[in-house]
């Protein structure tokens, strides 16, 4: 008996000694890092969490593709680079898109990474204790990036499942909403709501923050997306009354790095070199020659370089060569000149590329210029068109001769350019006396010749209707424009989300 | 430069109690708990951009580069488990044995930590029944019978919350400013994964237990399967978290046979084993197939599906090479670039279309049947020995031979494709024409790149010779020997490796599903022959 007591005496105690340590035993916190129950609490919370919702903007990742939509399936542009590299892009210039094209799934997963960053900041918002002012600031930008991104990629898919606050796993399964409907609920609504929230201006250390100016700006595009001219004019015209903007003196100024914060900029995605994470503009080598470190893709084809208005004795519009590159003419560096032979095509471009004597070699992908998504010539333009489409041809041609004005007196201010000091003869004359439809082929022209190369050409071509479409893709024997409106989803999505 | 300390420790009690009642009746009661423990912290430092690079001045600081990266980092785990066994037999002839443990991890929600696990078997030693006494051949006869559950937990450690990390910055004005968002998803209704086995064999031993019989018939169910089902892009890109998504079964036979003999100073020992395997996904956790193995952006080799094996590949069927212009005519619609020499694939629907609804189950990277053979023999000092593995019924999809005969970039290519490449009509019906416009079509993820991996290898033999030594010698034992590894493969698949012992899709950065694509070789490093001399002195 004796041995029996001992040996339960021992057991319980054994026992007991570990019972009341049981649950907290097995608690371990995670450490270095927050949970996203402990995140989103301060104000610092909601400043690092709209960082990481620009983050998505940046071009420094190799997965942002809007340029191959928006460049390289447009009559503006060829794949470039050697035959065979990213044979993906080749096939959507070619309009033999399947749904396992690398391409899609790049932009489909970065854009709705975007999204779901805002919507999860947009959720918490309201939780945090931090100054009132600020808080609708940071709702106005959160918004403003959202629509940023569902006007891709409603522009690039089509009909796609929309979120706006951070789905269950049931909400993830989410049917494609109709085109008309993303527009009219999501981008529409977002814009008008951070045009009430945001500052005007942001400078100093803010500055690149979106704007309620800019949201105006967007929103004017938007207007003309969904065909609401009158609209679009009101929005645009708040960009214009605001003062706050205005034409660059010089095209290229918006392009050059020293000048690239000008008043014509009213929304850019900005970069950073020698950052780790990388913030360096990768297009400056995407898109630069091989001989250079560059990749060479996005080739100007030979229908964008005649689109150039030219005056008698053959004078090409300065705007041509501030695009792209072609023989005979100096490319970036004073010291070289464009060689064809770079490009299947003859051509490439250089909005986003810096002389070797700003980025060397070395340091190709660190290139420092923005992605100028909104400036004011596209707005000039906007408005123009969206006063045209209302009949007010008169009043729309004045604001067309704004930027042919410009870019003619080129010849006044840019000392570089050969013949400079007198503007040539008959060099983008003044449009006058045009009837509706004539003004309106004019303002396709000038938005093609005057924003080559900023992302927006297929977008334009396909919402100026099927004629047009038809006749800009004559020599494509696969586009229909029933078929390539939008883009199929991509694989991923289909394979997980089951109501698609 | 980095460092790190982990350290665990393990507390385990138990309480044993042995008796035996009326000299037939054994008894014995097992009853314990185990606690275990792991922190473990690391830090490091980097630097780049060393001007003087010699070595007194190769220091952390001394680098140009501005950003100098700094890190440090912690983590743990625990288990906390009590378990009980009892364990009876009636005069070594009939046994029982029963067990349950219960476990808890850290890894899980505090909801969800503890799994209850059960085990439970019967045996009964026939050749000690008074019946069989008399069969002095016969040494042993043992049927058993099992049941048995053991629980899974290896899923990240804090699977169950979301996780904000940092790196996600963007430049205002000129400066970098610091972002941060949900890079992970947890989820907290994640629990064990439980394995019940049930088992049902028979022990055979004969002539003095010189030929042995073993044999056993296997069904293990997985249950609450942790996978981390990949969710749906349009609600981000943040990891997925590992769910209880389904269920699957494992079945098969296995035989064991030895045959050793010693006589007048030849020893011997010769047998082997042989078993079958059977897969199949029994459940998924929303009914809904899972992609994984992902090769390339948006392609996905294979498919977890109800009724296949797990990871089964799932592609097109190459059908031939279309020889002429009629051939592509009359075939479906396979894409608008399509000439003569291109890969021709089945159009498993009928619809005439050639599309992702065409791809199909075509083979699974799980072996059908595995085996062994092991030998030693032993003769005046003189030992032999070796060992033969083998498997057949595998796949493998070679992912290497989609870049190197694939043709889509400037790779070099394999003389088989440039020997047997189609040039013309009639050339070939295997390999399709060089092109860089048809290899989009051409290197589609298909049963082109799948290879058998069945092989046999003689994984290790052996030969030595131990030295008579005297009695009185100082020196206990002496032997010398060689030997040689993986000395001999047989086997049909063209890579460098069928064994594959490493999976590559580990190491790929894209893949997150790894146990859902096995048998996709990117190249796997090969197993090396390695021969051996070795000379053993003991004193």
């Amino acid at each position: 008996m004796r041995r029996i007591n001992t040996k339960i005496i021992i057991l319980l105690v054994l026992v007991s000694a570990i019972l009341p340590g049981c649950q907290k035993f097995l608690e371990e916190d995670l450490q270095g890092e927050r949970s996203d129950q402990q995140f989103f609490k301060t104000a610092n919370d909601a400043e690092l969490a709209l960082t990481g919702i620009y983050n998505v903007l940046t071009f420094a990742n190799s997965d942002n593709r809007i340029w191959v939509f928006g460049d390289v399936a447009s009559d503006d542009a060829a794949k470039g680079g050697i035959p065979g590299d990213q044979a993906d892009i080749g096939l959507i210039d070619d309009f033999n898109v399947s749904t396992d094209n690398g391409n899609l799934e790049q932009v489909w997963v970065l854009y709705y990474e975007g999204i779901s960053r805002s919507n999860k900041l947009l959720d918490h918002i309201d939780g945090i204790d931090m100054d009132a002012e600020r808080r609708d600031q940071i709702k106005g930008e959160a918004k403003f990036l959202r629509a940023y991104f569902y006007y891709w990629l409603v522009n690039v898919f089509g009909d796609i499942p929309v979120h706006t606050t951070t789905p269950t796993a049931e909400e993830l399964q989410r049917a494609a909403t109709p085109v008309a409907k993303v527009w009219s609920d999501v981008i529409i609504p977002d814009l008008t709501e951070a045009a009430a929230l945001l500052p005007e201006t942001f400078t100093g250390k803010d500055l690149g923050r979106a704007t309620s100016i800019a949201a105006y700006a967007f929103l004017a595009k938007a207007y003309l997306f969904t065909e609401q001219w009158s609209l679009s004019e009101e929005a645009a015209m708040s960009v214009v009354n605001s003062g706050l903007h205005q034409l660059a003196l010089v095209y290229k100024d918006n392009f050059t790095y020293a000048t690239r914060d000008n008043p014509e900029v009213i929304f850019a995605v900005r970069h950073l070199a020698e950052q780790d994470p990388g913030l360096g503009n990768g297009m400056n080598s995407w898109f630069a020659p091989r001989a250079q470190n560059g990749y060479g893709f996005n080739a100007p084809t030979q229908n964008f370089v005649d689109e150039f208005e030219t005056t008698t004795e053959g004078v090409y519009d300065p705007r041509l060569d501030y695009t792209i590159g072609r023989e005979g003419q100096v490319w970036l560096d004073s010291n070289i000149f464009f060689n064809p032979d770079w490009s299947p095509t003859g051509y490439l471009q250089k909005k986003y590329i810096q002389p070797l004597a700003e980025v060397p070699k070395e340091s190709k992908d660190q290139g420092q210029l923005h992605y100028i998504f909104l400036r004011y010539s596209d707005v000039i333009l906007m408005l123009a068109e969206a006063l045209n489409e209302q009949g007010k041809t008169a009043e729309a041609g004045q604001y067309v001769n704004m930027v042919r004005t410009r870019a003619r007196e080129s010849f006044l201010y840019d000392s570089s350019l050969p013949g400079y000091g007198t503007i040539p003869d008959d060099l983008l004359p003044d449009i006058t006396g045009s009837s509706q439809s004539s003004l309106r082929d004019a303002i396709r022209h000038e938005r093609r010749v005057e924003l080559g190369f900023e992302f927006h050409r297929y977008f334009d071509i396909i919402r100026y209707g099927e004629s047009y479409a038809n006749d800009a893709f004559s020599d494509k024997e696969n586009f229909t424009y029933s078929k390539y409106q939008h883009f199929p989803i991509p694989q991923s999505e289909l394979n997980t989300n089951f109501k698609l | 430069m980095g460092s790190g300390v982990g350290f665990t420790y393990n507390w385990t009690n138990t309480l044993n109690y042995t008796k035996i009642f009326n000299e037939k009746h054994n008894l014995n009661v097992l009853v314990g708990a185990e606690a275990i423990k792991n922190q473990s912290t690391g830090h490091g430092a980097s630097d780049r951009d060393f001007p003087d690079q010699s070595p007194n001045m190769r220091y952390i600081g001394n680098g140009l580069v501005l950003n100098k990266n700094a890190y440090e980092y912690a983590s743990g785990w625990a288990l906390l488990s009590g378990f009980a066994r009892v364990n009876y037999n009636y005069n070594n002839r009939y046994l029982a044995e029963g067990v349950i443990r219960y476990d808890g991890s850290s890894r899980f929600s505090p909801d969800n930590r503890w799994g209850a696990f059960y085990s439970g078997s019967l045996g009964w030693n026939i050749h000690n029944e008074s019946f069989m006494k008399d069969l002095d051949w016969l040494n042993q006869m043992k049927l058993r019978v099992s049941v048995g559950q053991t629980g899974n937990q290896e899923i990240g450690l804090y699977n169950y919350l979301s996780v904000v990390s940092d790196g996600y910055n963007y430049p205002f004005n000129n400066n970098n400013n610091y972002g941060y968002a949900v890079s992970s998803l947890g989820n907290e209704n994640t629990t064990w994964e439980t394995t019940t086995t049930y088992d049902i064999g028979l022990d055979l031993a004969f002539i003095d237990d010189r030929l042995t019989f073993i044999t056993d018939y296997y069904w293990r169910y997985t249950t609450d399967m942790l996978i981390p089902v990949p969710l749906p892009p349009s609600g981000g890109d943040a990891n997925p978290p590992y769910i209880n998504a389904g269920e699957v079964l494992n079945r098969g036979l296995e035989i064991e046979l030895y045959w050793r003999e010693e006589r007048s100073g030849f020893k011997y020992e010769i047998g082997g084993n042989f078993s079958t395997l059977y897969n199949e996904v029994l459940s998924l956790s929303n009914g809904r197939p899972i992609a994984a193995g992902r090769i390339d952006d948006a392609v996905y080799a294979t498919l977890t599906e109800v009724g296949y094996p797990i990871g089964s590949f799932y592609l097109y069927e190459m059908e031939g090479i279309f020889q002429n212009e009629l051939d592509i005519f009359t075939h479906a619609y396979q894409g608008p670039d399509i000439q003569p020499g291109d890969v021709k694939f089945k159009d498993q629907n009928g619809d005439n279309i050639i599309d992702q609804t065409d791809r199909v189950h075509v083979g699974s990277a799980i072996p059908r049947y595995i085996y062994g053979m092991t030998a030693n023999l032993a003769w005046k000092g003189f030992d032999l020995s070796l060992f033969i593995q083998g498997v057949a019924g595998n796949d493998i999809y070679m992912q290497v031979n989609q870049d190197i005969e694939g043709f889509y970039r400037g790779f070099p290519v394999t003389q088989r494709y440039y020997d047997n490449r189609w040039t013309e009509e009639g050339s070939t019906d295997e390999y399709p024409r060089a092109s860089w416009i048809g290899s989009s079509n051409n290197k589609k993820a298909s049963t082109r790149f799948l290879e058998s991996g069945s092989y046999a290898r003689l994984k290790n033999l052996t030969l030595g010779y131990n030295f008579k030594l005297g009695k009185n010698s100082s020196v206990k034992s002496m032997r010398v020997y060689i030997s040689a590894q993986n000395l001999l493969t047989i086997t049909k698949y063209p890579g460098l490796d069928p064994e594959m012992y490493e999976s590559d899709n580990l190491n790929s950065e894209n893949v997150k599903n790894a146990d859902l694509a096995a048998g996709i070789d990117w190249g796997t490093y090969p197993l090396s022959k390695i021969y051996t001399v070795g000379f053993n002195i003991r004193f």
